[in-house]
């Protein structure tokens, strides 16, 4: 009887309307792990984080680039100024490894390459990374992945640092130039740092 | 001198041929290995691999046409069409072992009967708390799993799927002491209508377990559940949508965390519903109600608090009250409220 009367004051309560709109709420594609949320927590996305975790870091982080540049702005500086900071905390840097695209996706069938320029353009902003992180430690090792161009046979066969990225983001469905239902990452760079206690 | 005597020709020759004939010889005899010890992993469980695929050059090996039974009625309960896994060599070089797996396709059943077979297993393992092995398991990718619930036939509209196009990852599986957390994500479609998403995280080595998580369901038919509900709890949908949220952890023992579900265009009346018994009529009074002061284009929502401490405790008063907020003050927002975390060390 408790449970019946509680239902109906629920539903009548529920049949009035409210007076002030609601908090906005983000929502992710289908496809995408990310959960809608009236709260979005800064920092990586899911898949970067996963990434991160399974090559063994929990130091991660995503920087955007202006449409056809490879400048790092000065909001790109300061995430990636912390996520050193974080690192010198925990221990010493071993390797900085980082991820990026051209203002195009991932080009995932063979048929699909990106055009020379687009290559170009995620090779400087891989080079324009790596002078940033140079300057903080010349000793630590840097990897460079260009999210332009898919890996080559040698990349395949030694199973590199390049291929083990790409072929994590590819099994967790990212978005290609000929599919975007899943995450899209166009201009962006993925920045992993790795340590040992 | 033959050329082929030549040291820079014979090395690689004799490589080449070493690994050509383990490549031959070698499958058969790991596939006869793994298939005798999941015959006897345990007293009611028992498991066998169809085929062993070895490439040596990539580190991989791949099962394929695996499959799990209950040893007493021979019942299977997973079936997986391939299941890839892979050393990562330049770390077996560094002198760490580190495995990646990808599992396609699998098709799980759950039973009550293999609930006790579980049991009868968990049973007969030693109770002490084995050490987890030396290795890292970086990563696990589960592709178009189906998972279907033998007990609850009515649930599912065929074959008893309540699960399909699941998408599983996990990451840091067996995770090291510098990175202790586990973490992982879901992606499916539940009753083939609403869209299941999981993320969370989980410190495996923690005693108890302690975990987070986060999920949510989106446009879900309520009509979906009629005939389960039918047989269960005297109440159908003629139409309505779901949308439901949760965020909850398991942080020493005790679960905590909350559930914001979303109803929209409800309607619970079947006007050629046949009515059980006197509890089922009342039910379907209630129902009437909500449908008269349901309007067609009304969300009725809330938020409810929870605590699982050994028992459940739902904070009812204030469910009610959000439901109050949400009707007459201001609408609760859809989505997960990113609060609730586990404490940091």
């Amino acid at each position: 009887m408790k449970n019946m009367i509680m239902s109906s004051a629920i539903l009548l309560l529920l049949s009035a309307c409210a007076s002030k709109e609601p908090k906005k709420e983000v929502k992710y594609k289908k496809e995408v792990p990310q959960i809608t949320t009236t709260s979005p927590k800064p920092g990586p996305d899911t898949t970067s984080l996963m990434m991160a975790s399974e090559l063994g870091t929990d130091l991660v982080t995503e920087i955007k680039f202006a449409e056809g540049s490879s400048e790092l702005g000065q909001k790109a500086k300061n995430k990636l100024n912390k996520l050193w900071e974080k690192a010198l905390k925990k221990g010493e840097v071993t390797k900085v490894e980082f991820i990026t695209w051209a203002d195009k996706e991932y080009p995932a069938e063979k048929k699909e390459d990106l055009n020379d320029q687009q290559k170009a353009l995620a090779d400087s902003r891989n080079e324009a990374l790596r002078k940033f992180f140079i300057r903080k430690d010349s000793d630590m090792e840097l990897v460079s992945v260009s999210m332009a161009e898919r890996p080559g046979f040698m990349g395949r066969v030694t199973a590199s640092d390049e291929v083990q990225a790409k072929k994590s983001l590819q099994l967790a469905d990212i978005a290609t130039t000929s599919n975007k239902s899943g995450v899209t990452n166009a201009s962006k760079s993925i920045i992993m740092i790795f340590y040992s206690e | 001198m033959k050329f082929w005597k030549k040291k820079k020709i014979l090395i690689p020759l004799i490589i080449v041929l070493f690994l050509g004939i383990l490549r031959i010889i070698a499958p058969p005899l790991i596939l006869q290995k793994i298939n005798a010890e999941l015959k006897d992993m345990s007293p009611t469980l028992t498991g066998h691999v169809a085929d062993l695929d070895l490439a040596l050059l990539f580190g991989s090996a791949t099962l394929e046409g695996v499959t799990a039974s209950i040893k007493d009625s021979g019942k299977e309960f997973l079936k997986v069409k391939s299941a890839n896994a892979s050393l990562d060599l330049w770390e077996l070089i560094r002198g760490n072992v580190e495995v990646k797996a990808l599992i396609k396709n699998p098709d799980f059943t759950y039973s009550n009967e293999l609930m006790e077979a579980i049991k009868d297993h968990v049973a007969s393992q030693p109770k002490e708390d084995r050490p987890l092995p030396d290795i890292r398991v970086a990563r696990v990718d589960v592709k178009d799993a189906v998972m279907r619930m033998e007990p609850y036939p009515s649930l599912s509209k065929g074959g008893g799927v309540v699960m399909s196009d699941v998408e599983v990852r996990a990451t840091n599986v067996i995770p090291s002491d510098k990175l202790e957390k586990t973490l992982f994500s879901l992606q499916g479609k539940l009753l083939k209508s609403g869209d299941v998403k999981v993320t969370g995280a989980a410190k495996i080595e923690e005693k108890p377990l302690e975990w987070t998580v986060d999920s949510e369901i989106l446009n879900f038919d309520l009509t979906s559940l009629n005939q389960f509900l039918r047989q269960k709890v005297p109440l159908t949908f003629t139409k309505g949508e779901l949308d439901f949220f949760v965020e909850a952890k398991s942080e020493d023992g005790k679960i905590t965390g909350y559930l914001k579900p979303f109803v929209e265009r409800l309607d619970v009346v079947k006007t050629d519903e046949d009515f059980k018994n006197t509890k089922h009529w009342i039910f379907e009074i209630i129902s009437a109600l909500g449908n008269i002061v349901m309007q067609e284009e009304e969300v009725a929502a809330t938020k409810v608090p929870f605590v699982f401490d050994g028992k459940l405790k739902a904070e009812t008063g204030e469910s009610l009250g959000n439901a109050f907020e949400h009707a007459f003050v201001q609408e609760i927002s859809r989505g997960i409220e990113n609060t609730i975390q586990l404490q940091e060390e």
